[in-house]
């Protein structure tokens, strides 16, 4: 599914909130383990920019958007499991593959 | 290339999407049943609306509970609905007591007109200023910060600074920077009468060094370390050395031959409080003859503190003296001289001043007139002999001292009536004037020739 290129990333958050507490934890250590020095996040608190929840159409917090590689994906909750964050953001084949290499 | 897809792959790609919208939902329906969601967004008239779950307000919670700051949600009558423990502290109260309190009731008198400006400003965004608060009987200077809880509360959340320390600090530091105005005050007066002080000083300075300097003589003072504390232009002139160089030097550091000289010996003398006037030194350095005196300068006590020499140039003095020794020496000589002539003549003389008294005699006059030389000096010939007044030996030594000449005369010895003398009156002629007359007899008839 991957076409290539760095991993962007949009993480809406409300302030300090435990789940988005750990939402940022999470997502921080999945990047850093799986794609380091490959990926772009951002950080945004709905309470300073309320404005942007319209534009990627964010119902919930947290809720992070994959803006590329691929198709605009979405993940809810503090990503706390692992193979599902890899497998939704399709992080997981390009880890194997690299592993692999 | 959507052309070439057949209605079968529409419908696939249509379904594909739909799989995907539907695992979203079912994310976030799963997220919400587990507790993973802290926040929805509704969106109304394209304005979204955020609603913060349980868990967010209790961090928020947490936080304003115990940070340091005060914190209070008033309605927009000015009830106090909600204070941290901070504000409790900061005024002092509990949180039973202060909630339901209208917050004007804890405004000072002073500052109600600019609470109520800041308040009326945050209903339209956000206000901030310095306020002070009352209560019971205490008056707490606070910075505030307003801050619109619209529209999802109806009312004004403040953020409480105490400003209580700050403010004692600040009158601290006031009172201090008064207290250093002061000291500046007085510094400033207390440098200006220094700065009088020391022009009169300075003036009186002047005044002593134009007196110093006017002087023919050579000042300097010391101090008790025998250092140059004050030298005089004369020093400069006769030692050809520059003033400057000399003050704060010690004296046997300048001129080294002085060390154990009666230099020495008399300026610490003098500083020991004595007066000193020594005896005239031949200088060595400038080959003068210095007359000195030390007098101490003593202060109110009658402390020495300072040596002041005077030495004067007496070279002249002092050669002239010398001359003089040797030429009365000279003169003692010649009078000795005369004197030997005198007394070897085989003629009496005596040698009368204009006054009649007797300058000198001879050996032969005082033999003969049972005199001695010594008695008859200075005393008047009539005193000596008064059967002459009158006589024609009295009459010749008036005309000699008149100014007129005389032949040598036969006179008839008066005191010695029986000798005949061959005399000759003489003037005493000193600087083409007539001083005296001398008169040399010879005998010429003696009794016992007579006699025979």
């Amino acid at each position: 599914m991957r076409t290539g290129g760095i991993y962007r990333f949009k993480l809406f958050v409300t302030g300090m909130s435990i789940t988005s507490v750990r939402a940022i934890e999470n997502i921080k250590r999945i990047c850093e383990k799986y794609i380091p020095n490959n990926y772009e996040l951002e950080i945004i608190d709905i309470h300073k920019n309320p404005t942007t929840l319209t534009e990627y159409d964010i119902i919930a917090c947290p809720t992070l958007v994959k803006l590329s590689p691929g198709d605009l994906k979405k993940m809810l909750g503090d990503l706390s499991n692992e193979d599902k964050v890899l497998s939704g953001l399709g992080i997981l084949k390009e880890g194997r593959e690299r592993n692999i290499n | 290339m959507r052309e070439t897809l057949t209605k079968e792959d529409l419908l696939v790609l249509e379904i594909e999407a739909l799989k995907r919208q539907l695992e979203e939902y079912k994310d976030l329906v799963s997220a919400i049943k587990h507790g993973e969601v802290d926040a929805l967004a509704i969106t109304k008239n394209g304005t979204p609306d955020i609603f913060t779950l349980e868990s967010t307000d209790y961090v928020y919670r947490v936080l304003v509970e115990n940070f340091a700051e005060g914190a209070l949600n008033i309605s927009e009558d000015g009830i106090i609905v909600y204070a941290n423990f901070a504000f409790e502290t900061i005024i002092g109260s509990s949180t039973t007591s202060i909630m339901g309190v209208n917050i004007e009731t804890i405004i000072d008198p002073a500052s109600k007109k600019e609470f109520k400006r800041l308040f009326q400003k945050s209903f339209s965004g956000k206000s901030k200023g310095e306020i002070v608060l009352t209560y019971n009987g205490k008056s707490i200077p606070v910075y505030v910060s307003l801050s619109s809880l619209y529209p999802r509360f109806p009312g004004i959340g403040i953020i409480i600074t105490d400003l209580s320390e700050k403010k004692k600090q600040e009158e601290k530091f006031s009172k201090q920077k008064l207290v250093s105005d002061e000291l500046e005050t007085k510094v400033q007066q207390r440098t200006a009468e220094l700065t009088d002080k020391n022009k009169e000083l300075q003036r009186q300075k002047d005044f002593i060094e134009a007196v110093l300097n006017s002087s023919h003589d050579i000042i300097s003072v010391y101090d008790q370390e025998m250092r140059y504390v004050l030298l005089n232009h004369k020093v400069e002139e006769f030692y050809k050395l520059d003033r400057k160089d000399l003050i704060s030097k010690k004296v046997t550091e300048a001129f080294p031959h002085s060390k154990g000289s009666a230099i020495e010996q008399n300026i610490q003398s003098c500083l020991q409080g004595n007066f000193i006037n020594d005896e005239p030194y031949l200088s060595p350095l400038i080959n003068r003859w210095l007359q000195p005196y030390y007098i101490p300068v003593k202060d109110d006590n009658g402390v020495t503190y300072n040596a002041l020499m005077i030495a004067r140039d007496v070279t002249e003095m002092y050669d002239a003296n010398k001359s003089l020794e040797r030429k009365n020496k000279a003169l003692d000589e010649s009078k000795s001289f005369l004197k030997q002539i005198l007394d070897s003549s085989i003629e009496i003389i005596a040698v009368l001043n204009r006054n009649l008294e007797f300058m000198t005699v001879n050996k032969k006059y005082e033999l003969l007139m049972n005199v001695r030389r010594e008695d008859l000096k200075g005393k008047h010939l009539f005193e000596v002999n008064p059967q002459i007044k009158g006589t024609y030996g009295h009459e010749c030594i008036l005309k000699i001292l008149a100014g007129e000449s005389l032949r040598n005369e036969k006179i008839q010895g008066i005191v010695k009536s029986n000798m005949m003398f061959d005399t000759y009156f003489i003037p005493l002629v000193i600087r083409k004037k007539i001083k005296g007359v001398i008169i040399m007899s010879r005998i010429i008839e003696e009794p016992d020739t007579q006699r025979k």
